[in-house]
């Protein structure tokens, strides 16, 4: 890749940064090794595809199918035994400790509960969170727009049952 | 926790106040480059040994035998046959191995597919080799290891293979039931269990 390509890759990169970082805590929540692994391996995936894409979708679309792909056939590859490490506690800081403790908290939890699901329930739930809607959902997964629909349903509700569980 | 439609305003509220991943610049993009292409050929190479490192060690027998024994007919066409018989196999191998590690998202023009599709793809291109590499696995280990045995003793044993059959096929079968059990480890490690990993995937997705 040239210069200027780099510069617009980088550019666009760095606003959507934020999505692989969802998707591999989404896949890898317990192992920080693994976690990296896979970012530099999405990293690395965007950067070859990046010559292909075409702007007939949006960025952040795209940069979820290439995240999203890489991940799920990253877990396949993957020859390290998981090391099962806690989900990393919580930790207050400031003046608001009790109210941002709980919304830590709570997050923690809902990390938790995501990570039960099935590969494709994390993505389409991963999707609906970060406020996809159902045709980018459906786009994104290779689904239809009424199965995203019937899913996200189902999986909201395992979800609930799992923080109720556990609180 | 209230419980009405909280799991979007959980994530949204706690999303809001965690800090924002650093981003990337353009020396920490090629660093990760480098280190990818690096392990990308590696994981290539290394499978590419695996596979045909049993056939390098056959030709060099077969090819250190006809040297040695140049002039011994018998001697000189079983390590020909051989060879013919396992130059075809190779290069299909590598062929096959060339396709199974290239990526669609490398081809000119092509769109990044969906997951449903990547993982279609991924789970067809795994389960096409491992199909031919079954294949040849049941033709060329039988083959190759009726020639060692056959060379073997025709070289070391008085009276080769005819005069001692017996030992002839007690040590064949003993050559046939170590490569099969190696083989059929590397085939759980490398294609059995990947290959339900990505079925799941598959499955679940169609059942929706």
């Amino acid at each position: 890749m040239h210069a200027e390509p780099e510069t617009s890759f980088l550019a666009n990169l760095n606003q959507n940064i934020r999505i692989v970082h969802g998707v591999c805590h989404a896949y890898f929540p317990r192992d920080a090794v693994e976690r990296e692994d896979v970012f530099q391996d999405i990293m690395y995936q965007l950067w070859k595809s990046y010559p292909q894409f075409k702007w007939e979708s949006k960025f952040s679309t795209w940069m979820y199918k290439v995240a999203l792909n890489t991940a799920i056939t990253h877990i396949r590859r993957s020859t390290r035994t998981p090391r099962n490490e806690e989900l990393t506690e919580p930790t207050a800081h400031g003046p608001d400790i009790n109210e941002r403790m709980s919304r830590e908290e709570e997050l923690h939890l809902l990390h938790e509960a995501i990570a039960t699901l099935t590969d494709i329930d994390k993505a389409i739930i991963l999707l609906h969170l970060e406020d996809q809607n159902y045709d980018e959902i459906a786009s994104i997964t290779g689904l239809t727009r009424t199965n995203v629909s019937v899913r996200l349903v189902r999986i909201k509700q395992a979800l609930k049952e799992y923080l109720q569980g556990n609180q | 926790m209230e419980r009405s439609n909280e799991i979007e305003n959980v994530w949204k509220e706690g999303k809001a106040h965690e800090e924002g991943p650093a981003p990337l610049t353009g020396k920490d993009l090629r660093a990760i480059i480098s280190s990818r292409v690096r392990k990308e050929f590696k994981t290539v190479s290394q499978f590419v040994w695996a596979a045909i490192v049993y056939q390098i060690i056959l030709y060099s027998f077969l090819t250190h035998t006809l040297i040695r024994h140049w002039g011994n007919v018998q001697m000189m066409l079983l390590c020909l046959a051989g060879g013919a018989f396992y130059i075809p196999l190779t290069v299909a191998l590598l062929r096959r191995v060339r396709t199974l590690y290239r990526r669609p998202s490398e081809a000119p023009g092509s769109p990044v597919p969906d997951v449903f599709h990547k993982v279609e793809g991924e789970y067809a291109r795994l389960a096409d080799f491992f199909h031919f590499k079954k294949r040849m696995d049941w033709i060329g280990v039988p083959v190759s290891c009726a020639i060692i045995v056959l060379v073997t003793f025709t070289l070391f044993v008085q009276g080769g293979v005819e005069r001692n059959p017996l030992a002839g096929l007690a040590f064949f079968a003993l050559w046939v039931g170590m490569s099969l059990s190696s083989i059929h480890a590397e085939n759980r490690k490398r294609f059995i269990s990947p290959l339900r990993n990505l079925e799941q995937v598959l499955d679940d997705l169609k059942n929706s």
